[in-house]
């Protein structure tokens, strides 16, 4: 039975019971007056319900939204301010490079006179032991002739009185020969 | 002698759980009985005991059509209504039977049910609110007068169940069987009690969850619910706003079911006709079973 055929038949019914006459109107439109409020809030409040749910859902997604919009906006200049710092950084960083090649330089340079100056060292510490062996021998050499000429001296010294020119050759002979070695 | 009349479809589990309790509560009640299980046209419901009698429909009816069948080969004087997942205490029957007198036509007891919000089924009110009868649940301690016996559970005398027509075939195959019955047993004078001081355990519902779709269920208790209206409302005031109200729900109802239950309730109704209306008024059938459950309700703690 179509849905317009059941009201008609309702109808039919409500008119063939008097109903829909001058004593039972009254009653049949409260009926259907307090129902019909029933029903339609039946329909209606789930529908409200609904509303209100995708009010709140709505303002909670518009603030959320933004929420995000503040946090982009941040995170996009911390993003800026980030790529601040790291031209900055970079900058610092090529600086640091350049001297530390420089650094590098002034160490080779460093190290290569330090370097001379240890071969100047050695060189002067052997020259130094040269030297010491050249003075050692240089003052044996004259241990030596003054212990000779002290030999000499006392071998004179010792001849008798009467050995004088003897003496006195021996002496112009010591001298002789110590001129010679201090020559 | 007390005839159990346990309509049943592919019940097989449920009958195991509930029929011993059954057993039980009946052969504590201190009189002859005999349990008779109808077969809804569902097949083999089990195994059954040796003592239950079986009664198989070659086909579906529905509840009603079922329980009627097994009313008329009953032995008993008195029947015990009950669905096929309802569990008795052991003193149900014999409570029971101590309250079932005239003018009591039925008795229930408490009916402990998820179905019902306070969690007894057994306590009904009716009031007219815009235009429809609306039952109310009501609790109490003591037995007081209740709309209609549900059928879940009901002890009632045979003869008073026959005197009245058995549950009306127009209302198969479930729902308002009972609420038609229990109206009409107050329109011609008799009484229905609930009787809180036993109770029994419903599980609810459990056939038609299983074999039924939620959109047929709605369409079908709409629809007797619309048939009951209009085949018991005798006021004219009462039935012309009933008139409104369902043209009400022709008008603005969004639900398909429900809109298809009017329709056939309709068509139901131009083949039944109204129902003869000697005895109460509407107004009085209401206001005994209101006052009667004040009075107890009054009785509570």
């Amino acid at each position: 039975m179509a849905e317009t055929d059941a009201l008609d038949r309702l109808l039919a019914v409500a008119e063939a019971e008097g109903a829909l006459g001058p004593e039972g109107t009254a009653a049949f439109a409260q009926g259907l007056r307090e129902r019909a409020r029933l029903v339609l809030e039946d329909r209606v409040l789930p529908l409200e319900r609904r509303v209100r749910d995708l009010e709140s859902a709505v303002a909670a997604l518009e603030k959320e939204n933004a929420w995000r919009r503040e946090t982009t906006s941040s995170l996009e200049a911390q993003v800026a301010w980030l790529k601040e710092q790291e031209q900055g950084l970079r900058a610092s960083l090529d600086e640091s490079r350049r001297e530390g090649e420089a650094l590098r330089v002034a160490l080779d340079g460093t190290r290569n006179e330090a370097e001379k100056l240890r071969v100047a060292r050695d060189q002067g510490a052997t020259l130094l032991v040269e030297s010491q062996a050249v003075h050692d021998r240089l003052l044996a050499h004259h241990r030596h002739v003054v212990e000779g000429a002290v030999r000499q001296f006392a071998t004179a010294a010792s001849l008798p009185l009467w050995k004088f020119r003897a003496c006195r050759a021996q002496l112009r002979d010591a001298a002789a020969q110590f001129a010679r070695e201090l020559a | 002698m007390i005839s159990a009349i346990v309509p049943t479809r592919r019940g097989a589990a449920r009958l195991a759980r509930c029929l011993p309790s059954v057993a039980d509560s009946l052969a504590r009640c201190g009189e002859d009985h005999e349990i008779v299980v109808v077969d809804d046209g569902g097949g083999a419901p089990g195994e059954l005991p040796a003592s239950v009698r079986l009664l198989s429909l070659p086909q579906s009816r529905g509840y009603g059509p079922a329980v009627n069948a097994g009313v008329e080969t009953a032995r008993g004087d008195r029947l015990l209504i009950l669905n096929d997942d309802v569990e008795l205490l052991p003193d149900t029957v014999r409570v029971l039977r101590q309250h079932l007198a005239p003018p009591a036509f039925a008795v229930v007891p408490a009916i402990l049910s998820p179905l019902a919000a306070c969690g007894d089924e057994g306590g009904k009110a009716g009031v007219f609110d815009a235009g429809v009868i609306e039952i109310r649940e009501t609790t109490a301690r003591d037995a007081h007068g209740t709309l209609y016996p549900v059928g879940c559970c009901v002890l009632c005398e045979r003869s008073g169940f026959l005197e009245l027509g058995g549950y009306d075939a127009a209302f198969a195959p479930f729902f308002w069987e009972d609420v038609d019955l229990g109206y009409r047993a107050w329109r011609r004078g008799m009484s229905v009690l609930h009787v809180p001081e036993t109770a029994c355990r419903h599980a609810g519902s459990a056939t038609l969850r299983e074999q039924h779709s939620s959109e047929e269920r709605e369409r079908v208790f709409f629809r007797h619910r619309v048939l009951f209206h209009l085949r018991n409302l005798q006021d004219p005031a009462l039935r012309a706003r009933n008139l409104g109200a369902w043209t009400a729900f022709a008008l603005f109802d969004g639900s398909a079911p429900r809109r298809q239950g009017l329709a056939e309730a309709l068509e139901s109704f131009e083949r039944l006709g109204r129902r003869p209306g000697e005895g109460l008024t509407d107004a009085e059938i209401l206001a005994r079973v209101d006052a009667e459950s004040r009075g107890a309700a009054d009785t509570r703690a």
